[in-house]
């Protein structure tokens, strides 16, 4: 192993990950998880105390593990970033893969002591909090859900409507929408497999990556780009065997190009002013998490003024209804070149026809729809 | 909703029917998960009496997948053409990664070899 270098301190400084806009909502704190060894799943939060990791007591954090040292090694934070210092340990700390005296350990990179692996998380407190409360009531976590969905836009060149009814099981569905810049509008919906406040909670980490307008070395304006960051990041043998679907949509106000890619998910439509036709923006690719490295591809679509992007989830086709008749997407594609009705919202109008068709007041999976007026 | 399973030889096939939705898929996904296991080289998933796959279906064929490839097995899949199944399976893009056949014979043609 080569002796620890002083530049390697230097070198992760910058590149310290997420660097996201400060924001007011930003409550970020540092977390090792155990990922490996004994305990696997603990969380410490690395705050103002400086915390020593052992093999047995008096250390913070005990490591059931013969090859870790009684006093192996001191973590905290030292100007906001996250220190660990070897505390002369037999068998050595090593941080990401190189034996180390002392090092910045980034977001995202892990401290191997003996066969024990630690994770540096940098993560929302209210973020944790929630996914640690695995008894945690449903509703609270539809609640918590709910806090995070954007306000409708009803001014300007873009207006969004939208509905997302949990079901009583929640699905795990999830969408946003904002400004990348004045001239660039991102939209996206995901769907993580399973029902549950796991799944819900693993939807709601996807999309912190997906609210951020700048991710260092990937351009958030290249949809298929964007699909292999998620992919890089939530792999399902590291998440508990998640995997979601993804559509992820760019528009160019300046164009009016729709960049947009489809991530095991189904098509988003296009409907035009007239309310003549729909078009499906549909590619073929797979669920994000399924297959390490697999490359994403996009497509593009013009958008004439004043068309609708209707943006949603499998549940509001995917259901059985109460009586006789069948009810599936061609159904609901039907349903979105109806007329408008002044009276609703888009979003009601066609959540209240679908609950009218299928005779089904509550669904098995969340009903999750975004409507967005592209004038 | 239920699940079988015959062996013949190296071949294991499994069949799915009914609605692997919400309620109860958990159990089924898990039994699938347990049946794929077993050290046959070709394993057959046979969902073409199955009406709906859920998404935690999905996961559990995908696990199952890599779980048979990862020793060296083949796992295939039998579903109905234009079937809701197969709208599933293509639009999650199962079908690239495990290869779907629209009759058992094909399958297990595909599995064995």
């Amino acid at each position: 192993m080569d002796p620890p270098k002083h530049d390697d301190v230097t070198r992760t400084v910058i590149a310290r990950p997420g660097a996201p806009e400060a924001s007011a909502d930003d409550d970020r704190a540092h977390y090792l998880v155990v990922v490996e060894g004994d305990g696997a799943g603990r969380r410490f939060e690395v705050g103002g105390e400086n915390l020593v990791v052992g093999r047995t007591k008096p250390a913070d954090i005990v490591v059931s593990d013969v090859l870790a040292s009684r006093n192996h090694c001191r973590v905290g934070l030292v100007m906001g970033e996250l220190f660990v210092t070897d505390l002369g340990s037999s068998n050595g700390t090593y941080v990401a893969g190189k034996r180390i005296n002392k090092a910045i350990v980034s977001a995202g990179e892990r401290i191997t002591i003996g066969s024990t692996v630690l994770e540096h998380e940098w993560r929302s407190k209210r973020e944790v909090m929630a996914a640690q409360a695995t008894d945690m009531d449903l509703d609270r976590a539809k609640q918590y859900v709910r806090s995070l969905l954007p306000a409708p836009l009803e001014s300007g060149p873009i207006r969004t409507d939208w509905v997302l009814q949990p079901s009583a099981k929640l699905g795990g569905d999830l969408f946003g929408y904002h400004f990348i810049d004045e001239k660039t509008f991102a939209i996206y919906l995901l769907d993580v497999t399973g029902h549950g406040t796991g799944a819900a909670m693993h939807a709601v980490s996807v999309m912190n990556v997906l609210r951020q307008r700048s991710v260092p070395g990937v351009d958030m304006k290249d949809p298929a780009r964007a699909a292999a960051h998620l992919n890089e990041m939530f792999p399902m043998e590291r998440h508990g065997g998640m995997l979601l679907s993804l559509w992820y949509g760019v528009f160019d106000l300046a164009t009016r190009n729709l960049a947009f890619t489809s991530a095991g998910h189904h098509a988003s439509y296009l409907v035009d002013a007239q309310r003549s036709s729909s078009s499906a923006l549909d590619v073929s690719n797979v669920l994000i998490g399924m297959i390490p490295g697999y490359t994403y591809r996009s497509e593009s679509a013009q958008v004439p003024p004043g068309s609708t992007l209707y943006v949603f989830s499998d549940g509001v086709f995917e259901i059985e209804p109460a009586g006789a008749g069948a009810w599936g997407l061609d159904d609901f594609i039907a349903l979105l070149t109806a007329p408008a009705e002044p009276a609703r919202r888009e979003s009601r109008r066609i959540l209240e026809t679908v609950v009218a068709r299928t005779g089904r007041e509550a669904f098995e999976d969340d009903f999750t729809l975004v409507a967005t007026a592209l004038l | 909703m239920s699940i079988s399973h015959e062996d013949t030889g190296n071949l294991r096939r499994i069949v799915i029917s009914g609605r692997l939705d919400v309620e109860g898929t958990d159990s089924v996904a898990a039994q699938l998960v347990e049946l794929t296991q077993a050290p046959k080289k070709g394993i057959v998933v046979d969902l073409s009496s199955l009406k709906f796959l859920a998404s935690i279906g999905i996961r559990a064929l995908i696990e199952s997948a890599k779980a048979v490839k990862a020793r060296g097995g083949k796992m295939v899949l039998v579903a109905k053409s234009g079937s809701t199944v197969m709208m599933s399976i293509k639009a999650t893009g199962v079908d690239q990664f495990v290869p779907v056949f629209g009759s058992s014979a094909d399958a297990e043609k595909a599995a064995a070899a």
